[in-house]
């Protein structure tokens, strides 16, 4: 690896923000900030179904976007882990926006740098363990129309 | 494991109570969050204590100068006097009457505050919260201390069923409510009619319901609770760090296992799994709004 002035070595935080068009607090673009990161996210889009053409090739007709990632939501208070849970609850089986952005954008001004996954069904689960910090792993998948499962660098999270 | 800013490296503990009631529907959310406050008390002074047998005439006397000295006082015969002065005590302690036939007198602050009928068991907390003077005690019947570990307690909450619609999609139906808790037991031994209860959850405390025929006793809720720092409490709007209090719904789907080792304390571990509907209330967190 050349060191460059361009070079950054830190880790990056993220922030994850939601987006619902069909609940009412997650209806306003960006969304809701839903908590942080914590630690890596997995990210994959693979080929959903082929269908067989006359000419005999199959092609590609879906793909299927899938995230599995962990966030240590709102957990500041126990109201707020309680009603971060509760929420993202709410949002099970109804299409959603998942935008992972650099941790502080304010909302509104995503520009560049985000990976947005687009019409995913959420479903948040709660891990809760003796002497381990509290988590929510969220898993988000659809298969959906080739091309549109992921956006990089979106403008906004609707 | 990566650093990242919300990495947090501190301990978060749990104390489990088991309770024959559904408390959040007998008891205001205030009241129960005091159990963050007893957990602590039990963990880091009562755990592992030996029951106190109480014999005919002798006396329990309990203030600030003379603390519980264990977590079970069992009363096997009728004591004279039962008497809690709450001032300056911060305490959780319990009181089993296992006499058969007498009715116990228990007076908190010079007044009677409850009269505890033979075979009843309560979980008695003295200053339940950090500085709200009033009330200065609660009683929760039928409740129980189940125990506290340092490492493999946990509480999970899972995707269960999924469902192919015909758009291609999955749709989820249900969730995986699943509980481990490996409880140690602070309740070795007593024996009711001759016979000897090591078991932490056994029918020897059950009270006067076994018609829910749960596992072997009618403990059927089970609460998960938080243990605060040392010398952190919670108080009465029960605002706190860390995650609510979560009461589960034991119906169907326990198993226990028990072990027993030559001088080492005797192990229960209840594992609780259970498949519902993802709407469905099988945990309840409980939390003053």
């Amino acid at each position: 690896m050349a060191f460059s002035t361009t070079t950054v070595l830190s880790k990056k935080v993220w922030d994850v923000w939601v987006y619902c068009g069909s609940v009412g607090e997650y209806s306003t673009s960006p969304g809701v900030n839903v908590g942080q990161l914590d630690g890596d996210a997995s990210l994959k889009v693979s080929p959903g179904d082929t269908l067989k053409l006359a000419s005999g090739i199959e092609a590609t007709i879906s793909e299927n976007g899938e995230a599995t990632f962990t966030i240590v939501g709102h957990g500041e208070n126990a109201a707020a882990f309680k009603n971060n849970y509760e929420s993202l609850k709410g949002l099970i089986n109804k299409s959603c926006n998942v935008a992972f952005v650099p941790a502080g954008t304010s909302s509104g001004s995503f520009g560049t740098e985000n990976v947005k996954l687009s019409n995913v069904y959420l479903f948040p689960e709660l891990n809760i363990q003796a002497n381990q910090v509290n988590k929510i792993t969220v898993t988000a998948k659809r298969e959906t129309g080739v091309g549109t499962a992921v956006t990089i660098n979106a403008t906004n999270n609707s | 494991m990566s650093f990242t800013q919300t990495t947090r490296l501190n301990k978060a503990g749990y104390f489990a109570f088991l309770s024959k009631d559904n408390l959040i529907e007998t008891n205001a959310p205030e009241d129960i969050v005091s159990l963050v406050n007893a957990s602590q008390y039990i963990a880091r002074n009562l755990l592992g204590t030996t029951p106190i047998m109480v014999t005919s005439g002798s006396e329990i006397m309990v203030d600030a100068n003379n603390p519980p000295q264990s977590l079970l006082y069992c009363c096997k015969a009728l004591p004279s006097d039962v008497m809690i002065t709450t001032n300056n005590l911060r305490s959780a302690f319990v009181i089993l009457n296992d006499s058969e036939l007498y009715n116990i007198d228990i007076g908190i602050d010079t007044q009677s505050a409850y009269t505890l009928a033979p075979g009843q068991m309560i979980l008695i907390v003295t200053s339940p919260y950090k500085t709200s003077i009033t009330p200065n005690y609660f009683i929760f019947e039928g409740v129980i201390p189940y125990g506290w570990t340092a490492e493999d307690m946990s509480l999970k909450v899972g995707k269960g069923d999924e469902v192919r619609i015909s758009t291609g999609d999955t749709m989820v139906q249900s969730a995986i409510t699943e509980v481990n808790l490996p409880g140690y037991e602070q309740f070795s031994f007593f024996s009711i009619n001759g016979k000897f209860f090591p078991s932490a959850i056994d029918s020897a405390y059950t009270v006067t319901d076994p018609d829910l025929g749960l596992i072997p006793a009618s403990l059927r809720y089970l609460l998960i609770v938080p243990v605060l720092p040392y010398n952190e409490f919670v108080d009465r709007d029960g605002v706190y760090a860390g995650v609510p209090i979560y009461q589960i719904d034991l119906l169907n789907g326990v198993t226990i296992s028990q072990e027993w080792n030559a001088n080492q304390p005797n192990k229960s571990t209840l594992s609780f799994k259970k498949d519902a509907g993802f709407n469905e209330e099988i945990a309840v967190p409980i939390y003053v709004e």
